[in-house]
């Protein structure tokens, strides 16, 4: 009889304890982490989650990001792949234009994903900025300024590449994307215009930020990328107004020494409106490490990204020594301008059985001196400049050229051209531009703008300038199989030099859209004409 | 009534009279119904003296006076009676019901076999002891019905289970309850020599008793325990040798000319980097260089059991060890057990199970899919003149591909883990009044694990490197604990209304802490230096705990009449911290009943049955099986750069779906079982359906969402799936002559579809940008979808002339050599449209058999396992492309198209793939994935006792794998079957099964 009452009592107790304490028993928060359900409630969660959305920039150096930025140029007539003694992979399907859809998307779909990332980002802080009460009412709308330009700026990187994408404004559940499908190209660019419109007002110009905030988007920043967008769209008179902005708040100065302008040591220089920024930390990935991917096999680089002679060649025909010597290093040269390890004895190699073109980019060298260790990392302390006010002085230029006023457009070029002691162009009409176009070349070569600004240009046969220049006929294809010389770009075939002989035009304006993400879609994400 | 029996006739063996020797003689009768037993095998102990008795049971034989007769037949229980002097011995033989009289643990609680009402499949531990294998699971393979195990050859990696196929796409391990304690889903801790019986809970009306957990099938194990008499030990060792076959793949002379031949198809200068150094065609054999011969496995136990009336107890101790088919990699764990029963009165018994145990693994590579790619003109190291002073640093970089070299990255791979752990289960047992049982017992599962792995810096080439070392140490803590208790009554009133009751109430919480520290730049690579203390820079940390917790509420009624009709009704109701209020508590119920048709009295006449029974049964089982936060979106911390200066940030690192909740499984069960011919043939039958709702599953989804998590992957529920299956089992014991045998054979057939999935497809298998599997409402699950390839272009005529009917050519960027691609919907384009189910990666068959057979001291098993209907994606079809420069199958050159008439099946090589051959998932790469496998053969010797005194020694030769039938061309169609249930059947060259060969001692005494 004992331990009857025994049992009965134990499984009273037993029951006693569950129904009294099984809720707050089946109550496990996640711990080490936060939970977003309590999080936008101050200031100070919303100034982090807009570093966040910075971050969404380059993701961490993030190679991918920079991948596409560096395949961007392969694809036109100033970079080789370069690399020939390894199979290039992804770089191929898009650089050669081999037209296979899903290899090339493929090579894209990082790209794609990481900027959507991004955005998703941008889009939280502008979704929950408001619904907390800032002590300076101003701080909070720049807050959300910021985080439109850089939304904005990410929306530009997919339609430059991909035409019109799907416009995502929230957070949404998936259920909420069914058949989405890509805005237009015109309502993608729309949608940009209206982010960076609303930014402007509410963001300080670069003097009003104190020191600590130097890196931040900047009303010219947002002022410059919107007048990228609008030339994008050959909107002239609307980009006249943004630059003219921009100029006019002198804010911004060419730096006297065109050398410095990728130079470590000028970062957010007076130049410059906008950058990726970088921090050479050990602990984080927060450098970049381009650098290594573009150098040259023989210092310690994967030599993905080779400049073209038929872009040496454009430096030597314009007689622009300057530039040249600051955007091409040679096989064997002897003097390499700030890193003295250099020398007649020593020179600098870029083995030509190794390098299509023997070639390498001079704008994202690093000298000896100025590189971490290890070298081969995310920590490398130069900043990544995605805008720069050459850029602006010459898309002044082209627009003035296009508005009919040559005397503005010329005295834009020239500003430019001074500083690398070239003459005077004295040219107008359709001359002009071409000497303008020709500029944007030389300035801003290899710095990611040389294929957009193919793929917009109207040439005079009616045709984009890029399917002038790539195609079975094109003039690239053209002198690189029957015009050059180029005793290493000839001999080395093991990157073949027909690049760009597959170009079709209709097709290869665009890259395709990752395949997954139109099957994933079932077909409401609609692919590119031509793939 | 008399008794026909077989007859079979022996002649009866003498060795003579001895001068103690009496003739005896006697009759064998059946205890049931008293009729003589004609054919039963007398013999006396430890000779070979053997008499058969006569039509009328009668028996006569030579025996010492104080000999022992040892009579056996088949269906009755073995009898031993002393001579003691006597001449006249007369013998009745009980009925050999134990497989039906044998206790079936059912979750908390148990019955006698013949009274169950559900689909439960019983295996003894004994049938598991045979292989030798590190997971029991392997050993299961073959032996339950319905239940699909796929191995995977690696050591210490756990088969797939899936019990009556695909109901759930979220995972399909059961849930493993060990001695009534939930241990998740792997039981590697597990040493096969202890477990006394598994129990299989096949279907819901079964496994609803677990309710959350129960939706992919229960498994109970009943682990060895001790028994009232003498101290028994047992001892035994086995040790086996693995081998593998090597893949054919190309030398360095065809490689070159592969890797050249792509390139000028297309009218391009190959890249290719020449060596002058190759000597011989073949080049680097890259799987000799990182596999091993022959690699061993070990298994080594030893373990008591006795009792008394008051203590009940047994204690065992095993040892496993194996090695990697790769040159490094190993598993070993040392695992002991002791139980321990103390009976204090009639109404008190408590009792504790300890299961400690230690593991230790170094990772096995994954190396197969780079040795099957590399370069075979590179050599292993490069040239001495370039060594340094790190000797990670002097291997070879890949001439023309970036495959890593794989001796190289295999003499980097320092990972190792160690693991000790814990169950124990005290319990205590009340029986305050007859057939009233309270019960609690309180189960622990700890584990700690250690890891360390180590990456030393090494520059091979600037895209082979790592510019600093690093060391890391991930130091990890499991405490579950269970807290079950249970109120049962049982009772018999009336003589045949026979009642048992359960109630109980349980509590569950899941605990897991970490730490996980790393630092890079060590100064030295070595051995002393391999530490998280030793690094100079970069220092991470970080550590957390997860909880999750369970909290039910059971109660099951089983009745029957006069042991012939049955009905059992159970209901769990769960909560769970996994969701969100409002959707933490669901309701699992079930129902069975069954008919003992042979029970009737209208069976009493007929012969052919000795058993039937029906049954039948419903349920509903859940599933709750995703992260703790699955409902959570986190905030992470991350950081970017303003001024110079890092500033500290935050982003939304995943997002949570509020909406998630329970995933049911819903299941009817129509099962028979049946007894023919004296019991001599068992047959059990079922045919079952279950479709599960609200099916969880972390679903990729479009990338536009921006989710942070990869490929937009987040758990949802997202429709609801059925399968439905039938199940046929036939056990066969007999002897002929003195050859005793039996035969089981298992067969089962399911098939899954995927009812609703909210109208979404569901994509799965990503490759290549592409898809491999789709899932589709209405269709059958997890079908491989592409292209249908019909043939290949012989000539520019046959390209040209593939139009539609406005003249356009269908596929544009062809050429001869490229595969001509079905235009299904007749659209005249070939595109994503033209798409279909091109392949099912689950069987429509599945084929245990299982032989054994005695012969005096020899016996022999054997255990084949097959499935049949399967298809495979074989991605080694890859290895005819050459693709970025990749090594490729021997005859690949002579295989891939080159000419008019070459071939219809592989295409032409080239660098641009226009056509996309390669990249588009099609018919090319699916297989037949049937195969027939010789699981195990094992002979066995048993010495004679007179031989060693005291004790039995069992001596076996087996060979585990030994062949397999079937016409997949890729190394092993088991493993290749492989991988989770939505991504099932791609063959991703994973570690197949080795071919083992094993000698093993067994010692009782």
């Amino acid at each position: 009889m004992k331990h009857y009452i025994l049992g009965l009592s134990m499984t009273a107790a037993a029951l006693t304890m569950s129904f009294s304490s099984c809720s707050d028993f089946l109550n496990e928060p996640i711990l080490g982490q936060q939970d977003m359900a309590n999080y936008f409630t101050t200031e100070d969660e919303c100034a982090k989650q807009l570093i966040g959305c910075y971050q969404g920039l380059a993701c961490d150096g993030w190679w991918q990001i920079y991948k596409m930025y560096n395949a961007a140029d392969m694809c036109t007539d100033d970079e080789w792949m370069g690399n020939t003694t390894q199979d290039p992979g992804d770089y191929y399907h898009l650089a050669h234009y081999s037209g296979n859809t899903i290899q090339a998307g493929n090579s894209c779909q990082n790209f794609w994903q990481y900027r959507y990332k991004g955005i998703l980002q941008c889009n939280i802080e502008i979704q929950k900025t408001p619904n907390v009460k800032f002590n300076d009412a101003a701080l909070g709308k720049r807050y959300i300024a910021e985080a439109k330009f850089l939304r904005a700026f990410q929306y530009f990187d997919l339609v430059k590449n991909f035409g019109g994408v799907p416009l995502v404004e929230g957070l949404m559940m998936p259920n909420e994307v069914k058949g989405i499908e890509r805005a237009s190209v015109a309502d993608t660019y729309a949608f940009i215009e209206k982010d960076l419109l609303e930014a402007i007002p509410d963001l300080p110009l670069r003097s009003q930020y104190s020191s600590a905030d130097l890196g931040r988007v900047t009303k010219g920043a947002a002022q410059g990328m919107l007048a990228k967008v609008y030339l994008y769209e050959q909107k002239y008179k609307e980009a006249e107004t943004q630059l003219q902005a921009v100029i006019g708040s002198k804010e911004y100065k060419l730096l006297d020494n065109f050398g410095d302008v990728w130079s470590m040591d000028h970062n957010n220089s007076e130049e410059s409106l906008f950058e990726i920024q970088t921090n050479g930390t050990m602990s984080y990935s927060l450098g970049e490490h381009f650098s290594v991917v573009v150098g040259s096999r023989d210092d310690g680089g994967w030599s993905w990204g080779l400049p073209t002679s038929n872009l040496d060649q454009a430096f030597k025909d314009e007689g622009d020594s300057i530039r040249e010597v600051w955007t091409i290093l040679h096989h064997n040269q002897t003097y390499v301008p700030n890193d003295n390890t250099w020398t007649k004895d020593n020179p600098y190699i870029i083995t030509p059985s190794k390098h299509k073109s023997a070639r390498a980019n001079m704008k994202l060298f690093i000298p000896i001196a100025k590189r971490p260790s290890p070298y081969d990392g995310p920590h490398i302390n130069l900043n990544y400049r995605l805008l720069r006010y050459a850029d602006v002085l010459l898309m002044y230029a082209e627009v003035e050229n296009a508005l009919g006023n040559d005397v503005e457009a010329r005295g834009a070029l020239n500003t430019v051209r001074k500083r690398v002691n070239l003459a005077d162009v004295t040219s107008s009409g359709t001359a002009l531009r071409d000497a303008i176009r020709k500029e944007r070349r030389l300035e801003l070569a290899l710095e990611d703008n040389r294929l957009y600004d193919l793929r917009r240009w109207n040439d005079d046969n009616g045709k984009k300038a890029i399917e002038n220049i790539m195609g079975s006929n094109g003039t690239f294809v053209h002198y690189n199989l029957v015009e050059s010389t180029d005793p290493y770009e000839t001999t080395n075939q093991n990157e073949n030099s027909n690049k760009g002989y597959n170009f079709v035009n209709g097709r290869d304006e665009l890259f395709p859209i990752p395949n997954s993400e139109i099957i994933m879609s079932d077909g409401s994400i609609k692919q590119n004409p031509g793939y | 009534m008399k008794r026909y029996f077989l007859i079979i006739f022996v002649s009866i063996l003498t060795l003579g009279l001895h001068a103690q020797s009496v003739k005896v003689t006697g009759q064998v009768t059946a205890a049931a119904d008293k009729e003589p037993i004609m054919g039963a095998y007398v013999k006396v102990a430890g000779t070979k003296t053997a008499a058969i008795t006569d039509i009328d049971g009668n028996y006569t034989i030579d025996a010492d006076k104080n000999a022992t007769l040892e009579v056996s037949m088949v269906g009755f229980q073995k009898a031993s009676i002393s001579v003691a002097g006597r001449s006249a011995i007369n013998v009745v033989m009980k009925d050999d019901v134990s497989d039906l009289n044998e206790v079936v643990v059912i979750g908390y609680g148990s019955v006698k076999k013949s009274d169950l009402t559900s689909s439960i499949s019983a295996i003894k531990g004994d049938k598991l002891e045979k292989l030798s294998t590190g997971n029991v699971m392997n050993a299961l393979q073959g032996q339950v019905n319905g239940v699909q195990i796929t191995n995977a050859g690696s050591p210490g990696s756990s088969p797939r289970v899936i019990i009556r196929g695909v109901s759930t796409i979220n995972g399909s391990d059961p849930l493993y309850v060990v001695d009534g304690m939930p241990v998740g889903n792997n039981i590697n801790f597990l040493n096969q020599n202890d477990i006394e019986s598994m129990q299989v809970l096949k279907d819901a009306s079964a496994a609803a008793i677990y309710g959350t957990r129960g939706s992919n099938g229960v498994i109970l194990i009943t682990t060895k325990k001790g028994s009232k008499g003498a101290t028994k030990f047992t001892a035994s060792a086995t040790v086996g040798l693995q081998t593998m076959q090597k893949p054919d793949i190309a030398g360095a002379s065809e490689y070159e000319q592969v890797f050249k031949t792509r390139y000028t198809n297309d009218n391009q200068t190959a890249p290719y980097n020449g060596i002058a150094n190759i000597t011989n065609a073949q080049g680097t054999d890259w799987w000799k260089q990182t596999m091993r011969d022959v690699a061993l496995t070990e298994n080594y136990n030893f373990g008591f059991s006795g009792g008394t009336d008051k203590l009940l107890y047994s204690a065992s101790i095993g040892y496993f060890r194996q090695n990697s088919q790769y040159k490094v990699g190993d598993w070993q764990k040392l695992t002991a057990r002791f139980s321990m029963q103390y009976n204090f009165n009639k109404i008190v018994q408590a009792g504790v199970d300890f299961t400690p145990k230690y593991e230790n693994w170094h990772d096995t590579p994954d190396l197969i899919g780079a040795v099957m790619t590399m370069d075979p003109t590179t050599p292993v190291m490069r040239d001495q003149s370039q060594w340094t002073s790190n000797p990670y640093s002097n291997y070879a970089r890949s001439n023309n591909n970036q495959t890593l070299n794989p001796v190289a990255s295999m003499s980097r791979l320092d990972k190792h883990s160690d693991e000790y752990g814990l169950l124990a289960t005290p319990w205590i047992s009340i029986n305050p009044i007859k057939g009233l049982t309270f019960r609690t017992q309180f189960g622990m599962n700890a584990r700690f694990r250690l890891s360390d792995s180590y990456t030393p810096d090494f520059h091979i080439d600037n895209l082979e490197q790592a510019a600093v070392s690093t060391a890391q140490r991930r130091m990890e803590n499991w405490v579950d604990w269970n807290w079950t208790n249970t109120l049962t009554y049982m009772n018999t009133f009336n003589k045949k209304h026979n009642l048992n009751l359960m109630a109980g109430y349980t509590m569950e919480r899941f605990q897991n802490y970490y730490l996980d520290g790393s630092r890079d730049k060590i100064p030295s690579n070595v051995e002393e230096m391999r530490y998280v203390s030793a690094g100079t820079d970069n220092m991470q940390v970080s550590g957390t705990n997860n909880y999750n917790s369970l909290v039910s509420y059971l109660g099951r009624v089983m009745y029957n009449y006069d042991e012939k009709y049955y009905l059992t009704g159970s209901i769990r109701v769960d909560g769970s911290s996994k969701f969100t209020t409002g959707n933490k508590y669901a309701t699992f119920p079930a129902v069975s009943a069954a008919w003992r048709v042979s029970g009737e009295n209208f069976m009493k006449n007929q012969k052919i049955f000795d058993d039937l029974k029906l049954r039948l049964g419903w349920g509903k089982v859940g599933n709750q099986n995703i992260d703790n936060s699955a409902y959570t979106s986190s905030i992470i911390t991350n950081r970017y750069v303003f001024g110079n200066q890092i500033a500290i940030g935050s982003s939304v690192g995943s997002i949570g779906n509020s909406s998630v909740k329970w995933e049911t499984v819903e299941d009817y069960n129509i099962g028979f079982d049946m007894s023919f011919l004296q019991n001599r043939l068992r047959v059990t039958a079922d045919w079952f359906t279950k479709k599960s709702h609200d099916m969880l599953m972390k679903k990729e989804n479009l990338l536009v969402l921006g989710y942070p998590m990869w490929n937009g992957q987040m758990w949802s529920n997202i429709g609801s799936m059925k399968a439905t299956g039938w199940e046929l089992g036939f056990n066969w014991d007999d002897k002929i002559g003195e050859v005793k045998y039996g035969v089981g054979l298992n067969l089962s057939s399911i098939k899954n579809k995927a009812v609703n999935l909210n109208g979404d497809y569901l994509y799965t298998g990503s490759h290549n940008g592409d898809f491999i599997i789709r899932n589709e409402e209405g269709k059958a699950i997890s079908q491989f979808y592409g292209y249908v390839v019909d043939g290949i272009f012989q000539n520019k005529t046959e390209v040209t002339s593939y139009t539609n009917e406005h003249g356009t050519a269908m596929q544009p960027n062809a050429q001869p050599g490229d595969f001509r691609y079905k235009d299904l919907n007749h659209d005249g384009v070939i595109d994503e449209k033209d798409k279909t189910y091109i392949g099912n990666p689950f069987p429509d068959l599945m084929l245990g058999v299982n032989l054994n057979a005695s012969y005096h001291r020899w016996d022999i098993q054997a255990q084949f396992y097959g499935t049949f209907g399967n298809d495979i994606y074989n991605l080694n079809r890859e290895r005819y492309f050459g693709q970025n420069g990749s090594n490729v199958m021997a005859g690949t050159l002579d295989k891939a198209w080159h000419g008019e008439g070459t071939t219809n099946e592989y295409p032409r090589l080239s660098v641009n793939d226009a056509n996309q051959n390669y990249t588009r998932p099609s018919s090319f790469f699916v297989e037949n994935g049937s195969y027939f496998r010789c699981k195990l053969l094992q002979i066995g010797y048993t010495i004679p006792e007179s031989v060693l005194h005291l004790c039995s020694v069992r001596l076996s030769l087996s060979a585990q794998n030994l062949f397999t039938i079937t016409k997949y061309s890729g190394m092993d169609p088991e493993t290749a079957s492989m991988g989770g249930v939505t991504q099932a059947g791609i063959d991703w060259s994973g570690y197949p099964n080795p071919r083992t060969i094993l000698f093993g001692v067994n010692v009782n005494f």
